[in-house]
């Protein structure tokens, strides 16, 4: 028995050094005992909410509405009523200035878990996060009742929407494009995805095509034109990908992927490799176009 | 000097194994420490890990894993097979079948028989509540709803055959795929994609899609996965491009971290050099997988030779996929 017991406590020393000298086999989370626990993960994540809820107005938090927006498995759809509308319409509103200007600062003092940590997503903060459902509900809200339109601060969701953060560019665009009809003309739409990258471009510009003007899929095909142009590789084919859902004509298709061959004879053989393959998904022409 | 060790150990394990328990094999104290345990009453949908079982359950067990990998990951990455890249479609299949492991040590579930593993520390709450109201709130809307807790407290599980779920040492990040829950507690948390080992590997391969995409695409701006090769065209290194898009998007957050792992100086070279020994336990497969304090998986026939085929056709650019295609049938 006591070879046993000395047998054990080998193996638990050798795998007690083992284990302290290997490159660790979960690096980026650091897999490790329980003695080095010091805040559970709701302690965690309930701090970094806190730290963005101590930017925001006590009334603003206080409510049902604050609790529900923060209840991500309800799409907005589901929490806005035309009954409440107004409610969630003013905690948002409040909200989002607040919100945007301790992101602005320090992201809203959002770190990373301590020197071992590599990660951070400065794209995807919980601030980020928060303001993008805030929008969402926003959204919604005005679409449940639209006298609430003359209340909203346009220049805010323009700033917004003129940022560099890719998860509110949209969002905040999407609202100037459905409810600021009357002051934000399309090419001014347009005119604020100027700087917009890969995925973000592509949904911006899915969401002006659908816009009731018909000279607006005209202004969009434009703009894809000049991306396949000008653009990056990345964006190109993001837009390239969602093209379909822009709905352009079949003379405007073959007129804009024309821009598309300069892809023939560049560095990168692979993506012109996927370009033709989702070129010729929209045209039966392309090759003909670029030959 | 690692292997050395890890051998040594598990030569060991083998023979207080045979000394206390002729049958079963002995429980994995060392994952004890890295699970929460769940709701018995939980519905979970996925293969379940049992140190306690034999070779052949652990077979069993690392085949079905792959499995479900190959599929997620082929999922992912068809539009690249299907536009004839095919290097591209099989740095994603290996990236897919590395980053588990890396991450989770290919473990979702654990299943485990005894009445001292549960860790009440991790599972009650109770730090949550010294920690303030909001701490706790947030702790009961999430794990703690009063109709089914899905870490309940220790105490109230009437069983001793339990099964958990893997985390990281603070327990932010959890499942096979390690997702940060501060980051991602919008979708993988809310949703509870953590339930189903599918969800949770297609939730991980999004998120490293999400890098894959624009630096794949824009490789000339990372010198570390591209050269130029004749006629001035640009080659792409696969096996860098795999490094770079965990390093970046999946470690650091960021795609602008892509080329840290080939800087000496990097703070984080530790993590990059311990996901290179990963990587190349998935090239150099040949039907068992040693998973580093876990076991070594012997994977059944049809799907190890998927996993050889796409590794050989990544390594020479090949395009052969008989038994893949089976496995995807």
């Amino acid at each position: 028995m006591k070879k046993v017991i000395i047998g054990t406590l080998i193996v638990i020393g050798i795998a007690g050094v083992w284990w302290s000298q290997t490159s660790h086999p979960v690096p980026s989370s650091e897999v490790a005992s329980e003695e080095k626990v010091q805040k559970t993960p709701d302690e965690i994540l309930a701090s970094d909410i806190e730290k963005i809820t101590r930017n925001l107005k006590a009334e603003n938090i206080a409510g049902d509405e604050w609790k529900q927006i923060n209840t991500y498995s309800l799409p907005a759809e589901k929490i806005v009523s035309k009954e409440n509308a107004s409610a969630f319409f003013r905690v948002t509103q409040s909200n989002i200035p607040d919100m945007y200007a301790c992101l602005k600062k320090d992201y809203c003092g959002m770190t990373t878990r301590g020197e071992d940590d590599a990660y951070f997503d400065d794209q995807r903060t919980p601030a980020h996060i928060l303001i993008n459902r805030n929008l969402k509900v926003m959204k919604e809200a005005l679409r449940k009742d639209s006298s609430l339109k003359s209340q909203v601060d346009w220049e805010i969701l323009q700033e917004l929407a003129s940022s560099e953060a890719e998860m509110l560019q949209v969002e905040a665009l999407d609202i100037l494009r459905e409810f600021d009809s009357e002051s934000m003309k399309t090419e001014e739409l347009i005119k604020l995805t100027e700087d917009y990258k890969g995925t973000a471009k592509a949904d911006a510009l899915v969401r002006i095509a659908k816009g009731k003007n018909p000279s607006d899929k005209l202004l969009v095909a434009s703009e894809v034109e000049e991306v396949f142009a000008m653009s990056d590789a990345n964006t190109v084919i993001s837009v390239l990908e969602n093209m379909k859902q822009m709905a352009l004509s079949k003379v405007e298709t073959n007129r804009v992927v024309r821009n598309l061959c300069r892809f023939k004879d560049t560095e990168e053989v692979h993506n012109w490799t996927m370009i033709k393959y989702e070129a010729k998904k929209l045209t039966a022409e392309f090759d003909k176009i670029c030959n | 000097m690692t292997t050395k060790l890890l051998s040594t150990c598990a030569a060991f394990a083998l023979l207080t194994t045979s000394v206390f328990a002729a049958e079963t094999p002995a429980r994995n104290k060392a994952l004890d420490k890295m699970m929460y345990t769940i709701n018995p009453e939980a519905v979970l949908s996925g293969p379940v890990y049992r140190d306690q079982g034999d070779a052949a359950s652990k077979s069993k067990y690392g085949t079905e894993v792959m499995r479900i990998i190959l599929k997620e990951a082929h999922a992912k990455a068809e539009k690249y097979l299907e536009a004839g890249d095919t290097q591209a479609y099989y740095s994603i299949m290996v990236m897919a079948l590395t980053v588990p492991m890396q991450e989770g040590l290919y473990i979702q579930y654990r299943g485990v028989e005894g009445t001292d593993i549960c860790r009440a520390e991790a599972n009650s709450g109770e730090l949550v509540k010294k920690s303030g109201e909001t701490n706790y709130n947030l702790f009961n809307q999430y794990f703690k709803t009063a109709e089914k807790p899905f870490f309940p407290n220790c105490e109230t599980i009437k069983t001793d055959k339990l099964t958990q779920i893997i985390r990281g040492g603070d327990g932010t990040d959890l499942s096979i795929m390690q997702v940060s829950i501060r980051w991602h507690f919008d979708d993988f948390l809310a949703n509870r994609r953590f339930e189903s080992t599918t969800s949770t590997i297609a939730y991980g391969l999004s998120h490293l899609m999400k890098g894959f995409n624009p630096v794949y695409r824009n490789v000339g701006d990372y010198k570390c996965i591209s050269e130029t090769g004749i006629f001035k065209k640009k080659k792409v290194n696969y096996i860098n491009l795999i490094r770079g898009i965990w390093a970046g998007q999946y470690n650091s957050g960021s795609i602008s971290k892509t080329c840290r792992f080939d800087d000496p100086t990097s703070p984080y070279k530790h993590h990059d050099k311990g996901f290179e020994k990963n990587l190349n336990k998935i090239l150099d497969f040949t039907g068992t997988l040693q998973v580093d304090m876990v076991a070594d998986f012997k994977i059944d026939t049809d799907v190890a030779a998927a996993v050889m085929e796409i590794t050989k056709n990544l390594k020479e650019a090949t395009n052969n996929r008989t038994a893949l295609d089976k496995i995807l049938k």
